[in-house]
């Protein structure tokens, strides 16, 4: 991914809005779906997406010192949305789109990562460049799940285990 | 694997005590390591072995339901377990655990995928293979902490961001 157009801040600033977005979505679904393995993925994902936000939030008063964080309500960086769909769309629809994002959220990483000086802050966004990608393969997971029994979401007591 | 000298009842049993097990490991190493994602990702990892094995324990009242679900005390059922303390008792090595982890997690990947084939409902056949996906799931986790777990926890404690929880 070329991300060498783009300035610090604006960067910054596109990551930290995408993991808000990403924490909303993953939080929103999981509340909407019945499996409970898939509820509680979801949620896992949506903490995991607060503490990437947390760390570029640290980052980004590291860089620009006491700037206020204004997050853009557009941004030029190419990081996809996952796309929530309606409610009536099965959820394969929108684990593919999530996929889609974190194996974006991946690529972004890396590049973000070479335009750092210091070791521990490059080491630490190749950390978070695997973690999307384990949110992509855990995504994955679901999405293969979902093709095969499309309904399980609905009509499967059995995965229903909730506490 | 082969595990078709063993009763289903032995297999489920034996399930269970795995996911307990594992439940109980995840959790006692989560309050034990510093990173807070290592920690978060080994919460989610107790949690879900905790749900693997209501369900069992549901499969396993629904095929025998007549019988109480009695843990057996050691298994020849070929599960790997996984041990926090060694021979003097001093909590293992967190990488050598995950090592361990990694293990059980293939053979629990393994061992779903037989076990489903002992079933003729296609529904506990479906959620059988779920749940060998899942464990594949953990041991990619599991793989990627090893990977990078000395690394991260320097970085972070480098950078005065060890406790992510506390900043905020």
């Amino acid at each position: 991914m070329d991300i060498s157009e783009f300035g610090m801040e604006e960067l910054l600033l596109a990551a930290i809005k995408s993991e808000v977005e990403s924490e909303r979505i993953y939080k929103e679904t999981a509340v909407r779906v019945k499996n409970a393995f898939l509820r509680e993925r979801l949620e896992f994902l949506a903490a995991e997406e607060k503490k990437h936000r947390q760390f570029l939030e640290f980052l980004y008063r590291k860089k620009m010192g006491d700037k206020k964080i204004v997050l853009p309500e557009k941004s030029r960086v190419p990081l996809p949305r996952i796309d929530i769909g309606s409610e009536n769309d099965p959820i394969s629809l929108l684990l593919e789109s999530a996929m889609k994002a974190e194996k974006a959220a991946e690529a972004f990483y890396n590049a973000l990562a070479e335009r750092f000086e210091d070791d521990e802050t490059r080491k630490m966004l190749k950390v978070f460049a695997n973690m999307e990608y384990g949110h992509y393969k855990i995504l994955e997971s679901e999405y293969e799940s979902a093709k095969v029994f499309e309904d399980y979401d609905t009509i499967w007591p059995m995965m229903h285990v909730g506490p | 694997m082969d595990i078709s000298r063993y009763s289903l009842e032995d297999l489920l049993l034996a399930a269970i005590k795995s996911e307990v097990e594992a439940e109980e490991v995840y959790l006692r190493l989560s309050e034990r390591v510093k990173n807070p994602f290592l920690r978060g990702r080994l919460e989610f990892l107790a949690d879900e072995e905790k749900k693997h094995k209501k369900f069992l324990e549901k499969v396993f009242k629904e095929t025998f339901p007549a019988k109480n679900i009695v843990l057996p005390r050691a298994s020849n059922v070929p599960l790997p377990s996984v041990r926090l303390h060694g021979e003097t008792g001093a909590m293992r090595d967190v990488i050598v655990i995950l090592e361990d982890a990694m293990k059980a997690e293939k053979a629990a990947h393994e061992f779903y995928d037989h076990l489903k084939t002992r079933f003729r409902d296609e529904k506990v056949r479906t959620a059988l293979h779920y749940l060998a996906l899942m464990e594949l799931d953990h041991y990619r986790i599991l793989r990627m902490e090893r990977d990078e777990i000395g690394e991260v926890e320097n970085v972070m404690e480098d950078m005065g961001y060890i406790n992510l929880d506390g900043v905020y």
